[in-house]
């Protein structure tokens, strides 16, 4: 015959099992601009902070600066680095910053070259109006190309692994050549078992 | 003689006049604009020393000089929230940004406006952890 205290020992054991295989996640929302740390590969904090520390740089230049809205367009930022980088989201980010500043204009890049022929072919058709369709022949040229990439140097050791990125851009005239701009960020991620 | 006297009083105005436009040209700064630092929380032993804000092309710069009185190392974490000369906010939130002071260094923080629609400031300043 069990013991009072044994059977209830193991009664709140077998309780608590339970509870916990019963237990939901929860889920709320977080802060988007908040600083995550969650690990030390590339996360939304270093692609907030590189989107605007180049933004910031290029808006001060003379070439933006003197406020005749050049035309720019993007060329994909190389990743190269050891983990997978969205770095489209980098430069859509860096985009979308400088239109909204009003300093900038930007022109479809070769990503979105496809869609936007489509569309022109799509209003060329004898469904629309000629007199209201877009025409072909009309677009206008970037005179700038903004390009760069992403590095990382990585060190670990025991007790610690240090990460150190390098995002590197410029602006390109698209026309003579010359780099008219440019820019990097450096970060640094370190992580040490406690 | 008096003729020579009258130019010399008009040209001493004239040159006051330049240098104050001058003066008002350069960087802006002074005990009001230590009010441009909103700290959330203690920020012990930071101490804000200065505020500069400056035109730079179309767009303002700032610049924020942080001391740590203490001995250790601080983190902390800021933003700027950009506004126009009405006060409305006119730009989404930044992201926080991290930095580190070491004891008893002095450091300077920069930031650029991004738009030239705005027209003032506020830094906000915490110890306390943003993040995940």
């Amino acid at each position: 015959m069990m013991k009072p205290l044994l059977k209830t020992s193991l009664a709140l054991t077998v309780a608590s099992v339970l509870l916990t295989g019963c237990a939901t996640p929860s889920t709320e929302y977080g802060d988007s601009r908040a600083v995550e740390t969650v690990t030390n590969e590339f996360g939304s904090t270093d692609l907030q902070m590189i989107a605007e520390n180049m933004t910031r740089s290029l808006l001060v230049h003379p070439i933006i600066a003197k406020g005749d809205r050049p035309r720019v367009t993007t060329s994909p930022v190389r990743n190269k680095t050891s983990e997978y980088i969205d770095t489209k989201s980098i430069t859509d980010s860096i985009r979308a910053q400088l239109v909204k500043s009003g300093q900038v204009r930007f022109v479809v890049d070769a990503n979105e070259m496809a869609s936007q022929k489509a569309e022109l072919e799509r209003q060329d058709s004898e469904l629309y109006d000629k007199s209201k369709a877009k025409q072909k022949g009309k677009m206008v040229g970037a005179a700038f190309r903004l390009d760069g990439e992403i590095t990382s140097i990585v060190k670990q050791n025991k007790d610690i692994k240090d990460v150190y990125y390098k995002m590197s851009l410029q602006l390109v005239n698209v026309e003579t050549g010359d780099l008219e701009w440019a820019e990097e960020k450096e970060i640094r991620k370190t992580t040490k078992k406690r | 003689m008096q003729y020579l006297h009258l130019v010399t009083r008009r040209l001493a105005w004239l040159f006051a006049i330049v240098f104050a436009f001058t003066l008002a040209g350069c960087a802006s700064t002074g005990p009001n604009a230590l009010e441009k630092v909103e700290a959330q929380g203690n920020i012990s032993p930071l101490v804000v020393k200065n505020v500069l804000m400056a035109a730079q092309g179309d767009v303002i710069r700032v610049n924020l000089e942080l001391f740590n009185e203490g001995s250790e190392a601080v983190n902390f974490q800021y933003r700027v929230r950009w506004t126009n000369a009405d006060g409305f906010q006119i730009w989404d939130d930044e992201p926080w940004k991290t930095e580190i002071v070491y004891g008893k260094e002095r450091r300077m923080i920069t930031a650029i406006a991004p738009t030239p629609k705005a027209a003032d400031f506020r830094i906000v300043i915490t110890r306390q952890k943003r993040g995940v």
